[in-house]
């Protein structure tokens, strides 16, 4: 076996090696024909073919409006159906290998790979004015659009897409080139974009400003690395710049000296630019140190920078041209003695059973290890299988000298190659590198695998590496249960068979795919696998099988799910209310929830609902009085339902209500009254505050017949008048009251209300009329009547409360200390 | 000033601190996902439940401009995104939906770029909510979202809901918050371990304890960590609605009666801290980051005056030790504490002058007086005062008083006879008005206002003679009785019957059948063999919380941190709670709420202009008349 290193390229301070990945499948596809994208990390291929170019008549009717998706290995995995409404502006991938669509009227759409829409978002305009795009880019989770009428949309989130515009400076003039910085790569968390413009101008635009700046010629291509931290651009003149993102650095010139612009410029890894020149069937690749490799093709290509390297698409093959990390170069450099090395050619001798190996591991113990982790790391990097296992070997030999090496490390590489070695296979045709599937990570892997329909390949993975496969078989089942040649007793027999005993499957969403199939026995039967009765009910409801939806809403005693229920039956018109109410029967839960709801929105279902369930006549005229104290409606209306809650509750023999709403029926009927008259507003008061409103007016008498009318007491009556002629400071009309009429409520209430207001000398006139001499003596000392108090007290012979009186006045006061 | 409790030094459940900086975390989260300047709109209700989770400055550093209280008022702005907090009330709907509408209107036609609404509910979105929305207008422009402000720590030993509208629901038959407590307490098992024992008392709380077994079932929560709380005690207020109508007389539990205590801040008159010349409110935060009020809050009032004289002294005795101070040593010993004796001073300031104030609204008010006499004759010897709460409605008091006072009684004696409670209750609807029909009807439907039917075994006298409620000696043992001067909470009583070595479950579970619902019982979460282990190694005492569907008082929570000190139990208790309420606001959430006294005034104006407006016509008619007529007579002179 030849060295590897002999296919190496040393450039700059590095080795780069050219590793030719696969051979395309495909037959007679001219790249030169077609708008590529691929996805990154390995991902699929979209072309779609450029009306700008002229190609073979007899393809175009049966391809039109066709975008083709390939795997890397030119495998054709599906013709997606765009639509002739629209045309594409642009197109990309996201993460998971869904494809991203913009059309020329603003719509973006993401599909599957096989033609399924998952989302669509389009600017939606207050005055309907339709934006024509004029350029779009298209990232991972997002999307840039410049409109022909120069405004900038912005789409960050595509899994929750909403158009965001950044204002756009007025001399834009004509676009050269538009380029995107991702939100987690700026300062601002925002998407920014770069425009080059003919004018010489640089625009960079975020979300509250822009900034301009003026080159001294036209910038005809932008390109940002893939770590978002550096920008390369190319001139009119031939001119490659390299500078930092945040324009404060200038990393690079070179200079071209052609003014034969570039196809495509493109990113390896972040280290090097490459430049397409495809009229010169020259790739050429540049380092920040100014050289520069060359490399010749005769064919069109496609270049797709990968995080650690960039893929090269021609008509007949799938490159990976990369860097060759330190630790492979160590091993298999021309003269490297580095130790992992020597382990590597130890371990090829142990092979030959020479026991020089032996020797030359032992020479130096100490640098073992990290052999080791050096073999072991280089194996990733490699592709071929032999190669990979030679370093392995390596590793494993110069483990069993070390007792203490940690061995899983080891191990789950073993594990990660053998499952990259699976999809990088012709029939998968991902060539994900070690590094790339660190990045990605293995859900979005098997997520991948999944959407390409590889169910077996990604469960296959899953339980080799013993992590969650459940959403692996209900994806599985989902396209099961579309099998048209299987009866649905032998669908869901297979799929109970694998997944019967799985946790945390799905079944709501298998069922859910069954039901759009339009197969309903089967989408039941399998519901009654799902534990989820938050999965349940929406599923069951779709189906419109509200009865069964509601009862499993009710057993999880979920308010939400009950609701969902209850306004489904509200809302469909081909649910007559008896069948609601049939639905409804001893289902206390759903039936207070829809009360509630009810009180608040539809107060007629409500009655119709009270009569169904008969309830307590009491309950219908509470509700009666409810509504009339609505401010909605108008006095009449008002007396009107209070009349009709009369009968309730006579039915009920509810006595006190009946009594009290009559009561109240006479109130508001006089308050009418009064309110006519007097142009004051009498109605909403209650019998106290209209008696003393009354009082207040001087009213006597009809204060009076109110007492009469609702049987006041004596006790309150007074109380009632006592406040009124207060507020009014009848001080006058009070005193003569009291005086002609004997206080049921005492002179205490006088005393203290006069003390309120502040009117000592009002409050002296009923101290004498109250009865409990202590209570006297109280008042008098609250009033600062020393000598009064004192009086009081000998008048009791209270020699104690004298005492007390002295302790309290004023020193210059003559009071006796003796009775 | 934030609310948010110290929660470093924790013996128990020392989860809680992680789930907080989580609850904290996820909020913070949602600030960071609408990015740009933003104006938060919020339920007035979770100022306060959030500043107990982070400090309200903080929400500057994340790019929230304004946060303005949410009505239906129109206010102007020029931030473009506005973000709604609200709970999942079907009433704040309108409101939230009227403010989408005017900013909709208010934007330019030119302005084609959707405007960002988002929706945040709080603890959780619901589809009713989410329907009435779009019922009342608002377009598919929004973005819902949900922020799982569950349990808050109110205090090392709090937790609550903050959910004023639980009780009032539950009054309403309403029983779908359950769902949602549950959720919070399934929640909370994820950080705080799997609770293994639960005991349930009540209807609400069976219901709740089924759900939430029923729920671990469809959660994936992991049962290898070591449960930090081992029982789980929930108990429905509705079974003691009496204790709430006793006023409280711990120290915290009579700052609530007196000012309203709302998550744990205390609104006062400036001129009660003695701040003469300011206007604006002072608050004051209440909770155990203050020490002294840690040791202040359980106390009986009358033990708080000579405790705040002791611990003034001991304040100023730490200053004189400067004055000892004999080196620079000395000194320097004596600064370095100085902060620690400055905080207690400034505290102790806070706490003589609300003592004081509270000394002239209760011991130094007769009113006050009585009405604690007649609370505690009802209490302790079922003596009624029919008289009084008469006089009460005559001299129109406050209705809430009155009502307490009323249901106090009802309970204690087992309702009123017919004629008497057709008489109380006629007084209260022609004194306070018509539509207080619906709060009788509440409150008989609770049972606290009730009608006589004959002699009762289950009576009030049997329960305290059962319970052994009453504790004349309080003062001089330490009780809990002492947070009613002699009166045992009956809940917390219960609670001490349930982990009493000699008497336990069987006794409590007879005791409830007894004398308050049928609905007793105890279920088991199964948690892995290694947590059992584990939480068989613990040393500390077993955590058990007690958990109120529909409210806890302070008198309560003081009672129960008091049972934590009387040692008779091998258990270490916290609370937990959908809300902490009192006699004031339980009465409250009877009330149909009917929005006529603004209204009255609006009328009343009206009406007022409308006469004003009638004489200034006439008054325009007559000048217009002698105008024409002076005309005339001129032109006939001139004629």
């Amino acid at each position: 076996m030849e060295n590897p290193s002999v296919h190496w390229n040393q450039f700059d301070r590095y080795y780069y090696q050219k590793r030719l990945v696969f051979h395309m499948g495909w037959n007679e596809i001219n790249l030169d024909h077609y708008l590529i994208e691929s996805a990154p990390f390995g991902g699929l291929i979209a072309l779609l073919r450029d009306d700008q170019k002229i190609i073979n008549i007899k393809n175009i009717q049966t391809n039109k409006n066709c975008i083709f998706i390939y795997t890397c290995s030119g495998k054709l995995i599906s013709k997606l159906d765009y639509g002739d409404k629209q045309r594409v502006k642009a197109f990309g991938w996201t993460l998971d290998e869904k494809l991203i669509i913009v059309y020329d009227d603003c719509e973006i759409v993401v599909f599957d790979i096989f033609g399924e829409k998952i989302k669509t978002k389009c600017i939606t305009s207050r005055d309907s004015t339709v934006h024509l795009v004029y350029k779009a880019k298209v990232w991972h989770n997002g999307a840039v659009i410049l409109t022909k009428k120069n405004r900038l949309f912005i789409v960050e989130n595509l899994s929750q897409p909403r158009f965001e515009e950044y204002s756009v400076p007025e001399n834009l003039g004509i676009v050269s080139d538009l380029e995107i910085l991702q939100p987690k790569f700026s300062l601002t968390g925002h998407t920014e974009v770069f425009i080059s413009n003919l004018a010489k101008n640089l625009f960079i635009i975020d979300n509250d400003q822009t900034l301009e700046i003026e080159f001294e010629e036209m910038i005809t291509n932008l390109k940002v690395s893939p770590t978002g931290r550096l920008l390369a651009y190319y001139t009119e003149t031939g001119n490659l710049h390299v500078i930092s993102t945040d324009f404060k650095s200038h990393f690079l010139e070179f200079q071209m000296n052609s003014k034969i612009k570039p196809k495509q410029i493109a990113w390896c890894s972040s280290d090097t630019v490459l430049l397409n020149f495809e009229k010169k069937n020259t790739l050429l690749m540049v380092a920040p140190s100014q050289s520069f490799l060359k490399y010749e093709y005769d064919e069109p290509l496609y270049l797709m920078t990968e995080e650690d390297g960039i893929r090269i698409l021609t008509n007949s093959c799938c490159e990976f041209l990369s860097k060759v990390p330190e630790v492979v170069v160590n091993i298999f450099g021309i003269g490297s003695t580095s130790f992992s090395s020597l382990l590597y050619d130890a371990s090829q001798s142990y092979e030959k059973e020479s026991s020089k190996g032996d020797e030359v591991i032992r020479s130096k113990m100490d640098l073992l290890p990290k052999a080791i982790t050096d073999c072991i790391t280089a194996s990733s990097w490699v592709f071929q299988r032999d190669l990979q296992k030679k370093l392995l070997n390596a590793a494993a030999i110069g483990k069993s000298y070390l007792d203490n090496f940690v061995h899983d490390i080891f191990a789950d590489m073993c594990k990660d190659l053998r499952v990259l070695n699976e999809v990088r296979g012709w029939e998968i045709g991902m060539p994900l590198t070690y590094r790339q599937f660190e990045k990605i990570g293995i859900d979005l892997l098997i997520e991948r695998l999944i959407n390409r329909k590889h169910h077996y390949v990604a469960l296959k993975i899953c339980e080799y590496l013993r992590i969650r496969k459940d959403r692996v078989l209900v994806r599985w089942a989902c396209e099961k249960v579309k099998s048209e040649t299987e009866s649905d007793e032998q669908i869901l027999k297979s799929i109970i068979s694998k997944l019967g005993k799985e946790e945390n499957v799905s079944f709501a969403s298998i069922a859910s795919v069954a039901y759009s199939e339009s197969k309903n026995d089967l989408a039941i039967k399998l519901l009654d696998y799902e534990k989820s009765a938050s999965e349940q009910v929406p599923l069951l409801i779709n189906m419109k099988n509200p009865g069964l939806a509601l009862i499993k809403a009710i057993e999880c005693a979920n308010p939400d799910l009950i609701y969902l229920v209850l306004l489904y039956l509200l809302n469909t018109l081909d649910i007559n209310e008896n069948s609601l109410f049939q639905i409804l029967s001893h289902k206390d839960m759903a039936i207070n929830l829809l009360i509630k709801y009810c009180k608040h929105k539809n107060k007629d279902l409500l009655y119709r609902l009270y009569s169904q369930l008969k309830r307590e006549p009491k309950e219908v005229g509470l509700l009666k009085i409810t509504e009339s104290l609505s401010d909605k409606i108008n006095l009449e209306m008002k007396l009107k339902i209070r009349n009709e809650s009369l009968i309730a509750f006579g039915v009920s023999k509810n006595n006190f209500l009946k009594k009290i709403t009559e009561d109240n029926i006479k109130l508001v009927k006089l308050q009418q009254d009064y309110q006519q008259r007097l142009e004051l507003v009498f109605i909403g008061l209650s019998i106290n505050q209209t008696t003393a409103k009354l009082l207040e007016l001087d009213l006597e008498k009809e204060a009076k017949k109110m007492k009469k009318t609702f049987k006041i007491p004596n006790d309150r009556y007074w109380w009632i008048k006592l406040r009124a002629l207060a507020k009014k400071h009848r001080w006058k009309k009070m005193y003569a009251w009291a005086k002609n009429e004997k206080s049921p409520i005492g002179y205490e209430p006088f005393v203290e209300i006069c003390i309120k207001n502040r009117v000592g000398n009002e409050a002296l006139n009923y101290i004498p009329l109250v009865k409990d001499p202590y209570n006297q003596v109280k008042f008098y000392l609250r009033l600062n009547k020393f000598e009064q108090a004192a009086d009081i007290a000998i008048k009791e012979k209270n020699q104690n409360l004298l005492q007390h009186v002295k302790s309290l006045a004023p020193k210059n006061l003559n009071i006796p200390s003796h009775i | 000033m934030s609310s948010k409790i110290d929660l470093d030094n924790l013996t128990y459940l020392k989860g809680i601190k992680s789930y907080r900086e989580f609850v904290e975390k996820e909020f913070l989260n949602i600030l960071e996902s609408v990015s740009g300047k933003k104006a938060i709109i919020i339920d007035p209700d979770l100022v306060g439940a959030l500043s107990l989770i982070l400090e309200i400055p903080v929400l500057k550093e994340h790019n929230v401009d304004k946060l303005i209280p949410l009505s239906s008022e129109p206010f102007k702005t020029q931030i473009k995104k506005l973000v709604f907090l609200v709970r999942p009330q079907m009433s704040s709907m309108k409101k939230v939906a009227d403010q989408i509408i005017q900013h909709e209107q208010n934007q330019t036609k030119k302005d084609s770029v959707e405007q960002n609404f988002y929706v945040f509910f709080v603890p959780r979105v619901t589809i009713i909510c989410k329907k009435i929305l779009e019922q009342l207008g608002v377009s598919g422009s929004v973005i819902y979202g949900e922020f799982h402000l569950d349990l808050i720590p109110f205090d090392e030993d709090v937790y609550s809901l903050a959910n004023e509208k639980a009780f009032r629901d539950f009054v309403l038959g309403d029983i779908s918050s359950l769902y949602y407590i549950s959720r919070a307490l399934v929640n909370i098992q994820s950080f705080i371990g799997i609770i293994p024992e639960i005991y349930y008392m009540g209807k609400h709380s069976k219901i709740l304890s089924e759900m939430l077994l029923r729920m671990r079932q469809e959660s994936d929560l992991d049962d290898s960590l070591t449960p930090q709380v081992k029982y789980l005690v929930i108990v429905d207020r509705e079974n003691d609605l009496l204790t709430p109508m006793v006023t409280q007389l711990n120290y915290e539990g009579m700052i609530d009666e007196l000012y309203g205590i709302s998550h744990t801040l205390v609104e006062l008159d400036p001129n009660v801290l003695g701040k003469e010349g300011k206007i604006e409110k002072e608050k004051a935060i209440l909770n155990s980051n203050d020490l002294l009020f840690s040791e202040l809050r359980d106390l009986n009032m009358a033990l708080v005056s000579p405790f705040l004289v002791k611990k003034a002294r001991s304040v100023s005795s730490q200053y004189d030790t400067r004055k000892q101070a004999r080196n620079i040593g000395d000194l320097k010993n004596f600064i370095k504490k100085l902060p620690n004796i400055q905080r207690e001073h400034a505290s102790l300031g806070t706490h003589v002058s609300l003592t004081m104030d509270i000394g002239a609204k209760t011991t130094g008010n007769s009113d006050f007086l009585e009405r604690l006499d007649y609370e505690l004759n009802l209490l302790v010897e079922s003596q009624q005062c029919d008289d009084y709460i008469e006089d009460c409605i005559a001299q129109q008091k406050d209705l809430i008083s009155v009502l307490r006072i009323l249901c106090l009684q009802s309970m204690v004696i087992g309702g009123f006879k017919n004629k008497k409670f057709d008489f109380f209750r006629n007084e209260i609807i022609q004194t306070y008005g018509y539509r207080h029909v619906f709060t009788l009807d509440s409150l008989e439907q609770l049972g606290m206002l009730k009608k006589s039917e004959g002699r009762s075994k289950r009576g009030f006298a049997q329960i305290r003679k059962s319970l052994d409620l009453i504790d004349e000696n309080y003062e001089n043992t330490k009780h809990f009785s002492s947070v009613h001067s002699g009166y045992a909470p009956q809940i917390i009583k219960l609670v001490q019957i349930l982990f009493n070595s000699n008497q336990g479950y069987n006794v409590f579970k007879d005791l409830a059948n007894n004398f308050y619902t049928p609905d007793v019982g105890r279920k088991r979460q199964e948690i892995s063999i290694q947590a059992k282990e584990e939480m068989k190694e613990n040393t500390e005492k077993h955590v058990c919380m007690v958990f109120f569907v529909g409210g806890v008082t302070f008198a309560e929570i003081s009672a129960i941190r008091i049972l934590n000190q009387m040692e008779q139990t091998g258990v270490h208790f916290v609370i937990g709670t959908t809300h902490i309420t009192n006699g004031n606001k339980i009465i409250e959430s009877t009330f149909e709420k009917v929005e006529d006294n603004i209204l009255q005034k609006k009328k009343d104006e009206f009406l007022r202009n409308k006469k004003i407006r009638l004489r200034e016509k006439q008054q325009e008619q007559l000048q217009k008349q002698l105008l024409k007529k002076e005309k005339q007579e001129k032109g006939k002179k001139k004629n």
